[in-house]
């Protein structure tokens, strides 16, 4: 959709939405393409709101000059990059991990008997919990040290991740209903049981921080799905570096459904599944 | 074991019988390899579409993949099997325009499939270079050809491409026609409504023939378009929906108003229509989910409510769905009951602040739950429509969110009871009845100053005066915001109250800036929109003066910006200290020049010192002030300013020399407008040109 149809709030024109766009993506690296002004401009006119400013005018003279104006450029990051997500997301990616991936890596790192997934821009903890259920039905890990962190750089989103608690149309996948038993019925929402809460952590992240990227350990399994799209060519190849320093060599990497590495890295293989596309990180050739 | 040495069993896997050692084989292939090349050329037309995509991936990624041209050019001519000359396309779609000489010899190829593929990878390419080749070929002999040059033209445009496509339409075939008209949809090339008129008889050419009139500016087209949303084939209608939808999105709601007085006046096709668009808001096109809503919304039938709540799923369809509401007036709310709880807390609070907006007053509880949500958007979503609500029975609910420790959910409450005081004078009552009993006692949440700041009288500033005296800096701050949102209605004005004079020392920034904003906005209150020259205290100034010296540059930019309001001439020398002042933060050195242009004393000497200043913002104010600037020097910073190498500062120079109205700016305008490449700014020195020369017709 490429026009705003809001009523009785402020225009985003194209002079604003430059200069927004800029002030963010220097400070967070996020990069938003012409044609998701729109997009912009109702995500971000809650902060108008919450501001009491008139304008995007105001707005970004406040995200310039503000004493706030770090904090805010963090609630705008929040705003733009905060999307409903719910369990079992793109199935034929998972099916692809759970039937191919996870025998794989149960055979791979059957000797340390450790397995780590990074769940890179976790939003609401959907997606690290169904990885985490996922993990543990397998029945290939019982036992194993297993480490499923995700990450945002929404520090709002991680709160709901961590209270682990959600609403019926979390679940609005038929598949989602094989997750169900995985969580508790209380208060009218779905808590997700501790056997599956413990595998997970969540941390704040900006991926394109180089310093708290180095910070992770290796991971077994990299999803980053529909994170790419808020990123420029530039920022993008710094993240899958950052993605390939932190994959162990055969590790997979699975990104969104219309996303692709073409003309941006060359540094993962593709493979084809059965179940679906997935990206490897080629093993060193002895 | 060396690499040639395992070459031969490299080869018996990449065509051993089962599929997955094929794949592992196929991944270990080396294009360089003149033999490997080979197999891997091979497996194209492998059995297995893994094999095959593997392949191609292999070759593509090769180091040279040049070498590979030849033979995929090949294999386009005439390779083993449908599925290899499928694969050898993709490769040379991926190799780019690399393959564009060898593609464009193929459309001259015999073979007519050969001609087909080329057509469709250089579509795929969407090198412009291919556009004259492809057009020649729009009269191909084979229909297959013709039609994919059209799409291929339509992926590519550029300048020749739509012109060339309207021009194939009168002697087109049928299937060209399609083709041409979906190309042309791509483009946003649009035959006149009269010759879509005429093609939308053809029953194969409806879809696309209504599905153009998205991009028509002829008033004819609403005429067609209700045509279209009575055809009796569901893609037909859906082309003209996706049409309705595209205009929405080109126009204001008010625009569209005739093309719905027409929709409403069908009569006994209404309920037809209903039905059909009821179908359509499930289409996986938006701009028909999108046309089918704003149908449904002119309809205005709470019947179909239900569905289209549905649809705020989406969130790019919540504005959309939200005006289809009002469109249809307050009973939507009624019909909806069971709907709201199915919906994701976004949608739901999407379709809850739509009904917000049509005061259906039966939503209320359901707002004031969302308004716990966890969710921050979900939150403020409905607070503010608590606000758009206006019944007086939120009031109580918008209360207790004031005390909220998060300032967000606060701060929203406040904005939500000042757009309940502003829809009635009942409203205003009501809240400022609310507010004068919490105000009364002695330290409140700072939200509810906000609230008495907007909406209160004079009387009120007694109570926010008291709150100077709070503990909680964030007390003050909201007390001297609520002063300034007073001076800016015009609710405070004469002597500034001395609380605010003395927050100017207050040991919190934060708070000593909103003073000093404060002051400018009640001297601009006290003085309207000429600043003259009052007599200001003497507390004041030495306040402001002593302001505009503080560590803090938010501190000294807001009080150059109250001078510049306040009108106080005898401060000019400081606030020029201040815009020259090196190493000054850029924020206070801009609201320094910006006070000096408001007072009249910006001179050329320290404006063009702030043009060349390295942040753009000083620049920008430094040009603004220019416009002002009696003197030639004026002209001349204008001029240098026009050839920053920052965009925005070139457009605010446009402005500036627009605001500045001086004819001799003309010809440097025309040439500024013909070779700026930013088409923002060239719209700008196009519209300053425009105005400056209708000054002097």
């Amino acid at each position: 959709m490429k026009k705003s149809f809001d009523l009785d709030t402020p225009p985003l024109g194209e002079s604003e939405f430059r200069l927004l766009r800029d002030l963010i993506y220097e400070h967070c690296g996020l990069y938003f393409q012409d044609e998701m002004r729109f997009l912009v401009e109702r995500r971000l006119m809650p902060r108008l709101q919450a501001l009491g400013l008139r304008d995007y005018e105001s707005y970004y003279r406040y995200l310039r000059y503000d004493a706030g104006k770090r904090a805010e450029l963090e609630a705008a990051a929040e705003a733009l990059t905060t999307n409903e997500t719910y369990f079992y997301r793109e199935p034929h990616q998972l099916r692809a991990f759970a039937e191919e991936i996870l025998p794989m890596m149960a055979v791979s790192n059957a000797k340390e008997r450790r397995l780590r997934i990074w769940s890179a821009g976790c939003s609401t903890g959907e997606e690290a919990y169904t990885i985490a259920i996922l993990v543990k039905t397998s029945g290939l890990f019982d036992g194993w040290d297993i480490d499923i962190f995700g990450c945002d750089i929404a520090r709002g989103v991680l709160a709901v991740a961590r209270a682990g608690s959600y609403g019926q149309h979390a679940f609005r996948m038929p598949e989602s209903d094989l997750l169900r038993r995985w969580f508790h019925l209380v208060g009218g929402r779905w808590t997700v049981d501790d056997s599956i809460r413990k595998m997970v952590n969540f941390g704040h992240m900006n991926l394109l921080d180089d310093k708290m990227v180095g910070l992770m350990g290796t991971a077994d399994v990299i999803f980053c799905r529909n994170v790419m799209i808020y990123f420029d060519l530039p920022a993008k190849k710094r993240v899958l570096r950052n993605f390939h320093d932190k994959l162990r060599e055969g590790g997979f990497m699975l990104l969104g459904h219309s996303e692709s590495l073409l003309n941006v890295t060359a540094d993962f293989e593709l493979i084809h599944l059965r179940n679906d596309l997935v990206y490897r990180k080629p093993v060193a050739k002895k | 074991m060396t690499r040639s040495a395992n070459a031969s069993e490299r080869a018996r896997q990449a065509q051993d019988g089962d599929e997955e050692t094929r794949y592992q084989a196929i991944a270990t292939l080396d294009p360089v390899d003149d033999q490997e090349l080979a197999l891997l050329l091979g497996g194209l037309g492998d059995a297995s579409w893994r094999v095959r995509l593997a392949a191609v991936e292999r070759i593509v990624n090769a180091s040279d993949a040049s070498r590979a041209l030849p033979k995929l050019l090949e294999t386009l001519d005439g390779g083993p099997s449908a599925s290899s000359r499928n694969a050898a396309a993709m490769a040379l779609g991926r190799l780019g325009s690399i393959s564009v000489p060898g593609l464009l010899e193929r459309l001259d190829s015999p073979t007519p499939e050969t001609r087909t593929a080329a057509a469709e990878v250089l579509g795929e390419i969407q090198d412009r270079r291919a556009a004259p080749a492809l057009i020649a070929r729009l009269v191909d002999p084979d229909a297959n050809v013709r039609n994919t040059c059209a799409e291929a033209l339509g992926k590519i445009g550029g300048p020749e491409a739509g012109p060339a496509l309207l021009a194939a339409l009168p002697q087109a075939d049928t299937s060209l026609r399609v083709a041409a008209l979906d190309a042309m949809a791509r483009l946003q090339v649009v035959p006149p409504v009269a010759m879509l008129s005429e093609l939308a008889h053809d029953r194969q050419l409806r879809r696309a023939a209504y599905r153009l009139l998205g991009w028509s500016q002829e008033s004819a087209a609403f005429e067609l378009l209700v045509r279209g949303l009575g055809e009796t084939s569901r893609a037909a209608r859906e082309g003209a929906l996706a049409a309705i939808g595209q205009q929405r999105t080109r126009h204001v709601r008010h625009a569209l108003e005739p093309l719905a007085r027409m929709v409403r006046s069908l009569g006994e096709h209404i309920a037809h229509i209903g039905e059909s668009c009821l179908a359509a808001l499930g289409a996986e096109d938006p701009m028909v989910a999108a046309g089918a809503l704003t149908v449904l919304g002119w309809l205005g039938d709470p019947h179909y409510a239900p569905a289209m709540a549905r649809v705020a799923e989406d969130e790019a369809l919540r504005p959309i769905v939200a005006e289809a509401f009002q469109a249809m007036g307050p009973g939507v709310g009624a019909t909806l009951k069971g709907t709201l709880g199915d919906l994701s807390p976004g949608a739901r609070t999407a379709v809850l602040a739509a009904l917000a907006r049509l005061g259906d007053a039966s939503i209320l509880p359901g707002l004031v739950e969302a308004a716990q949500s966890p969710e921050e958007a979900v939150r403020s979503a409905a607070i503010d429509a608590m606000g758009r609500l206006g019944d007086l029975r939120a009031l109580p609910s918008l209360m207790d969110l004031l005390d909220n420790p998060d300032p967000e959910p606060a701060t929203a409450a406040a904005a939500a009871m000042v757009h309940i005081a502003g829809r009635s004078a009942e409203g205003r009552a009501a809240v400022l009845a609310v507010c004068r009993r919490r105000g009364a006692a002695p330290s409140q949440p700072p939200a509810l100053y906000r609230v008495l700041g907007q909406v209160g009288d004079p009387d009120d500033s007694v109570v926010i005066r008291a709150a100077f005296s709070a503990g909680r800096p964030s007390v003050r701050i909201a007390a001297a915001r609520s002063l300034a949102a007073m001076g800016e209605r015009g609710a405070f004005s004469g002597p500034p109250p001395p609380e605010l004079t003395e927050a100017l020392d207050d040991r919190v920034p934060q708070v000593r800036a909103e003073a000093a904003k404060a002051l400018g906005a009640i001297a601009w209150a006290s003085h309207g929109a000429r600043p003259t020259q009052p007599a200001p205290s003497n507390e004041l100034a030495r306040g402001l003066a002593a302001a505009l010296r503080d560590e803090e540059p938010t501190v000294r930019a807001a009080a150059a910006l109250a001078i510049g309001r306040s009108g106080m001439r005898a401060l000019a020398p400081a606030l020029k200290e201040l815009a020259t002042e090196a190493g000054a933060a850029a924020e206070a050195v801009g609201a320094a020049v910006r006070a000096l242009s408001e007072l009249g004393m910006a001179d050329s000497i320290m404006l063009e010192r702030a043009a060349s200043h390295p942040d753009p913002e000083v620049v920008k104010e430094a040009v603004a002030a220019a416009a002002r600037l009696p003197d030639p020097a004026g002209t001349a910073l204008l001029l240098g300013a026009a050839g920053h190498a920052r965009w925005d500062v070139r457009r605010a120079a446009a402005r500036a020399i627009a605001a500045r109205g001086e004819r001799a700016l003309i010809e440097p305008l025309r040439r500024l407008a013909a070779t700026e490449a930013d088409p923002l700014v060239a719209e700008a020195f196009a519209d300053a040109l425009r105005g400056l020369e209708s000054k002097g017709a």
